[in-house]
């Protein structure tokens, strides 16, 4: 079910550290997914948003560098893109600011991240959803 | 001798002393404060005695005393506030308004039962206390009146020691000084010496009298009172033997005499000695009804008379000289009331009871005994005559009510007159034999005639003689013996030393001629006719030298009647001449008497005049005898005259006769007439006289009141001075802590002006000293705080304290508090508040709260490392699960990784926080975890402290680890001829850092490792996630003699990432 979901769909990866990044692209295509990135900043995040014109999906990691990322979290709320956060911590502030925003803490097990990812899809209707 | 009972003396001696130990009793007053702060100072702490201390108290207040000694002494002190046993090395205190009684070795508390001017707690204790037991202490220090010299008394007579302050150092030394002036202190001293004296008293303290006197000591004890009589005259061997030595073992403790036989020496030795002794043994031991038997006598053969001789309207007087304390005279005056009661008619009694001693009448006047006195008394009397008020005997109204005390003195003072009893008890006996003799004159005088005369047991009044005749020897009762020969003159009084020395002694015959007048009296005692002089009863007084030839005493017993004296022929006509002389008070002359002197018969003319006609008590007439012509001589003319007109002479008589019996009616209605007045005049004396009486007792009430109130408010007065001190020092406290404090204090009353305020206001304020009593609201501040008035008021009505913090104009915080005032009596009387400055809190709190969003920060770091951490491991399980083919090449790669992860983790954690890790210490600590680190193929050459920042050292660790791992396995280090050479620097370029490492290695055979997938793992870190995460540009790159690797990581923009 889920993986029909996430099949096909362009989903952008923020992820700082390398081998984990490495990790969920991996894992990510075998679902069947187009990896966009991955990009370890907020500001190649925020370029990489803005030159891309289709993203269905974003995975993006709270702490980019020792720099929170908000930034690129607002963006993509903004453009109505669904994404999900991962973060090393149980952050009040995460939950109050994007209460609608699953956070997939870390270390996280690639199915709880599909299962994650295929929610932040399956809760709207995007302009390229396939249902079926 | 039986040497037993003396051997075990001591022993009990010791096992007494060390189970008892003596009271000290100390009695103040005025100025006792200061004087027992010196005592207890002075005093050493080890005395094993226990210290009541008695003042007068106001009984208002609280005493501060015991808190004032405890300071002094490092006994503990205590009030007494219920029963409490003595314990020695302790101090009791009385409490205010309370008298304090000690019984069987407890002290306890009662009420007064006094108004407030009569209480005498000092007295009372002492009464207790020797009550209590024998070998006690009594101390008077300053103070005002006279409390404890009665209570000092019964100390001493129970064999106790009195020891007073020096009056004249004291501060107020009348109480001292009326115990000393009892004769009755064994030591007179400054207070210091008193301290200094006690425990050495104490120590030598003997064992109950009664322990004291062995068989062997009888002897010796007869020889002190011998030696006593020979100084003082008077013989103590009768006297109580236990009294007599109960007196001698406290003068041996007094005199630190150990035995008997010391004791013997000092008196021998030291003639004073003898006299304290003497001046003890006289102590006196007053009773009621003492020596009863006497009493009973006297009840019998006196009392009744004194009633049945008297007329209704006379009173009946009695006088007792040297009354004491009164128990005599009381005791009299009980006989006279009970006499009194069994007759009909009411008898005026009057008692006058006299004394030297002031004190001892005041006690009398008081007439309060201890209740010991019921011993003495029956039990009828004590119903009729004494109520009890506490644990006192007072004697009722109508037994004081007869008896009147009264200051005298018996040798100096004129005596009272017309008394029908004296009783002298136990007075004789302390004088010598010629003043004994003066005083009997002097009661001889006093005495009406055939009155009665009553002395002590051991006194008698047979000299001089003449004087009294003894109804019962036994009971010591005389009766007055009228004395012819003397006229009754005022007995002279001897004194001594005081005022001019009055005439010596006159006897009262035979008359010595001294001077002309001496000479002349003589001269017409033998010129003159023979003369006689006869008193009222026609006794002969006196004769002149020549009158024996007129006297022919009658057969029979010798009379001393005239009549019956004279010669025959002479007594018809002496008995009607003294007849008209005492009867009419005239002077006759008889005519001539035919007498016969050894045959011849002469002429004799008898002369008769009264002597002393004004004195009519007293009366007496001289008869002079003349002696005319022999008869025989020739015819007498006189019978001549007499036969030649009798009628005529008859006729003359008769008209005197009538004359004089009209002039006798005159004078006697004119007599009767006078003596009514006289009878109005005594009865309105009488009743001045009463007036007097009760306004001097009166007087004396309100002054002994007086001096109590006096007394109380020097005991007042100093307690307040104590207490002015310790406010002037609580004063001068608060003034110190005011200028002292860094907080700031303003005092508001509660209309909220200014009452006080401490130096840091005047900061906060615009207030300067000088401004106490404005209004607060007046004055502008520094503080964000408009509502100081608006709170102070709510603390006022609320009662409760409020308390915020404020920020002043100048960037400061205070603490503001403000709490109701309280008084020490808790009323509120206005506000205090307080400003404290919390500026170092408030800076305090401001760090404590930054430190702790830092650690939220640091916490939040760490679990986002950690969690990365995890996710890093678990990516690198794929990673080497995917390029290693067998579960041993994947275990021993998977432990290599992991234990590579953990070196940084552990260089991380030492490192500190934003300045990174070393770059050589990254490269050794990799080195050394594959112990490479000594390899003689490996050269190392670079700066030391090129720091790596914490984010890029993980990534670059395990770099690192990657292309030692292949050098080990394919490369230089794992080849004999290989060689690895690392060079790093640091390369400024573009205003960015970057640290450069070139890894280079030389002599290897790269054909076998050509053959391998070749070290993928290093290589892809190396050439992607460096430059991915980083921005790090690198070069990987397999020469034909070994890998070729350089890193580029820049520095400044991760490591500024850090320090946020």
């Amino acid at each position: 079910m889920k993986s029909s979901v996430l099949r096909g769909r362009r989903i952008l990866i923020v992820e700082d550290e390398y081998l984990i990044a490495m990790s969920l692209q991996e894992n990510l295509e075998l679902a069947g997914c187009v990896v966009v990135g991955p990009v370890p900043s907020i500001e190649k995040a925020v370029k990489l948003i803005e030159s891309e014109s289709q993203l269905d999906a974003a995975v993006v990691d709270v702490n980019l560098g020792g720099k929170l990322a908000y930034p690129v979290a607002d963006i993509l709320q903004a453009r109505n893109i669904p994404f999900v956060f991962t973060s090393g911590y149980e952050d009040n502030l995460l939950r109050t600011r994007y209460p609608q925003v699953k956070n997939c803490s870390k270390p996280y097990l690639f199915p709880n991240m599909e299962d994650a990812l295929a929610d932040a899809i399956g809760g709207k209707t995007g302009p390229h959803s396939n249902p079926g | 001798m039986n040497d037993e009972p003396a051997a075990s003396h001591p022993e009990a001696q010791g096992e007494g002393t060390a189970k008892r130990f003596p009271t000290v009793g100390i009695g103040t007053s005025a100025g006792g404060v200061h004087a027992l702060q010196t005592f207890f100072e002075s005093l050493p702490d080890d005395v094993d005695a226990a210290f009541v201390v008695v003042v007068h108290l106001d009984p208002g207040h609280q005493s501060e005393l015991p808190n004032i000694l405890a300071t002094r002494t490092r006994m503990p002190v205590a009030q007494v506030s219920g029963r409490v046993r003595l314990e020695p090395r302790h101090v009791y205190v009385i409490p205010p308004n309370r008298q304090l009684i000690v019984s069987d070795h407890h002290l306890a508390i009662a009420e007064f039962d006094e108004p407030r001017w009569q209480r005498a707690p000092i007295d009372l204790f002492f009464r207790s206390l020797a009550a209590q037991r024998g070998d006690d202490f009594a101390i008077i220090l300053s103070g005002a009146g006279s409390d404890g010299s009665v209570g000092i008394k019964a100390v001493k007579e129970a064999g106790g020691i009195i020891l007073v302050q020096d009056p004249d150092e004291a501060e107020y030394g009348s109480m001292p000084r009326s115990a000393v002036a009892t004769g009755l202190a064994d030591f007179i001293l400054p207070l210091k010496e008193i301290a200094g004296r006690l425990p050495d008293l104490i120590r030598n303290r003997r064992n109950p009298p009664s322990d004291l006197l062995s068989e062997t000591d009888g002897e010796v004890m007869q020889r002190i009172l011998s030696h006593l009589r020979v100084r003082s005259g008077h013989d103590f061997s009768n006297y109580k033997k236990s009294t007599i030595r109960r007196r001698i073992a406290r003068r041996m403790q007094v005199q630190r005499a150990a035995t008997l036989t010391d004791y013997l020496s000092i008196l021998r030795e030291n003639a004073q000695e003898a006299q304290a002794l003497f001046a003890d043994l006289l102590i006196s031991v007053t009773t009621f009804f003492r020596d009863s038997s006497a009493f009973e006598r006297l009840a019998v053969l006196v009392i009744p008379h004194l009633f049945e001789d008297k007329g209704a309207a006379d009173a009946i007087r009695v006088w007792i000289p040297g009354c004491a304390t009164g128990e005599e005279a009381y005791s009299i005056a009980i006989l006279l009331l009970e006499e009194a009661s069994r007759h009909q008619i009411r008898r005026q009694v009057q008692v006058f009871a006299t004394d030297l001693d002031d004190q001892a009448l005041a006690v009398a006047r008081e007439g309060r005994y201890p209740i010991a006195i019921e011993a003495d008394i029956t039990e009828d009397r004590m119903r009729r005559f004494f109520t009890r008020e506490a644990d006192q005997m007072r004697v009722t109204r109508e037994l004081r009510d007869i008896v009147l005390f009264a200051k005298h003195s018996l040798l100096k003072d004129p005596p009272f007159s017309r008394v029908d009893l004296v009783s002298c008890r136990n007075v004789l006996i302390y004088l010598d034999r010629e003043l004994q003799q003066q005083v009997c004159s002097t009661f001889h005088f006093a005495l009406q005639s055939s009155a009665y005369l009553f002395v002590g047991s051991s006194e008698n009044a047979d000299s001089p003689l003449g004087m009294f005749r003894a109804i019962d020897r036994e009971a010591r009762i005389y009766q007055r013996m009228p004395t012819p020969t003397e006229v009754r003159l005022l007995p002279r009084v001897r004194t001594t030393g005081f005022g001019p020395e009055p005439l010596p002694a006159r006897s009262p015959a035979p008359f010595r001629p001294q001077n002309e007048a001496g000479l002349h009296r003589e001269a017409l005692e033998s010129l003159a006719p023979p003369s006689v002089i006869v008193d009222e009863s026609y006794r002969v007084v006196h004769l002149s030298e020549q009158a024996g030839r007129y006297l022919q005493p009658s057969g029979g017993t010798l009379a001393n009647d005239i009549t019956e004296l004279a010669r025959e022929e002479l007594r018809s006509d002496i008995r009607a001449a003294l007849h008209r002389v005492f009867v009419r008070n005239e002077a006759t002359l008889s005519g001539p008497i035919a007498v016969r002197f050894n045959g011849a018969v002469r002429r004799v003319y008898l002369q008769t005049k009264p002597l002393n006609p004004d004195l009519h008590a007293n009366r007496s007439a001289i008869v002079f005898l003349f002696e005319g012509e022999t008869l025989g001589d020739g015819p007498p003319s006189s019978e001549t005259i007499e036969e030649r007109a009798p009628g005529q002479q008859i006729q003359q008589l008769q008209q005197e006769l009538q004359f004089t019996q009209a002039q006798l009616r005159a004078s006697r209605e004119e007599y009767e007439g006078a003596n009514e007045e006289l009878r109005a005049a005594n009865e309105e004396l009488q009743s001045i006289n009463e007036e007097y009486r009760s306004t001097a007792e009166e007087l004396e009430t309100s002054k002994e009141e007086l001096q109590s109130i006096n007394e109380e408010l020097q005991t007042v007065n100093t307690e307040l001075k104590t207490k002015l001190e310790s406010v002037s020092r609580a004063h001068s406290d608060v003034q110190n802590l005011m200028a002292a404090t860094d907080v700031g204090i303003l005092f508001l009353n509660s209309q909220l002006r200014i009452n006080r305020f401490t130096p840091r206001i005047t900061e906060l304020f615009n207030i300067a000293p000088g401004d106490e009593g404005r209004p607060i609201t007046d004055f502008t501040h520094r503080l964000d705080y408009d509502d100081l008035a608006a709170d102070a008021r709510k603390v006022l009505r609320d009662l409760s304290s409020s308390e915020r913090e404020l920020h002043s104009q100048d960037g400061n915080w205070f603490l503001t508090r403000l709490r109701p005032y309280r008084t020490v009596d808790d009323k509120i009387d206005g506000v205090v508040v307080t400003f404290v400055d919390i500026r170092e809190r408030r800076r305090a709190e401001d760090t404590l709260r930054e430190a702790e969003s830092r650690m939220r920060v640091v916490v939040g770091e760490l679990q986002h490392r950690t969690r990365n951490l995890i996710g890093v491991v678990m990516a690198m399980l794929d990673r080497t699960a995917g390029s290693d083919q067998t579960l041993d090449e994947f275990r021993a790669n998977f432990r290599e990784r992991l234990s590579a992860l953990a070196r940084v983790q552990g260089l991380l954690s030492r490192a500190t926080p934003g300045e990174g890790v070393a770059f050589e210490e990254l490269l050794a600590s990799e080195l050394s975890g594959q112990s490479v680190q000594n390899n003689r193929a490996v050269t190392l050459d670079g700066p030391k402290g090129l720091a790596v920042s914490s984010i890029a050292v993980q990534a670059f660790a395990m770099a690192l680890h990657e292309l030692t791992t292949n050098a080990i396995k394919h490369g230089a280090l794992g080849q004999t001829n290989g060689r690895l050479n690392v060079r790093w620097r640091e390369l400024s370029e573009n205003g960015s850092t970057w640290i450069i490492v070139d890894w280079k290695e030389s002599g290897v055979d790269t054909s076998q490792s050509a053959k391998r997938k070749g070290g993928g793992n290093g290589r892809r870190l190396i050439e992607d996630a460096l430059p991915y995460q980083f921005g790090a540009r690198t070069t990987f790159v397999i020469e034909p003699d070994g890998v070729r690797c350089q890193i580029a990581l820049p520095v400044s923009d991760s490591l500024q990432e850090e320090t946020k």
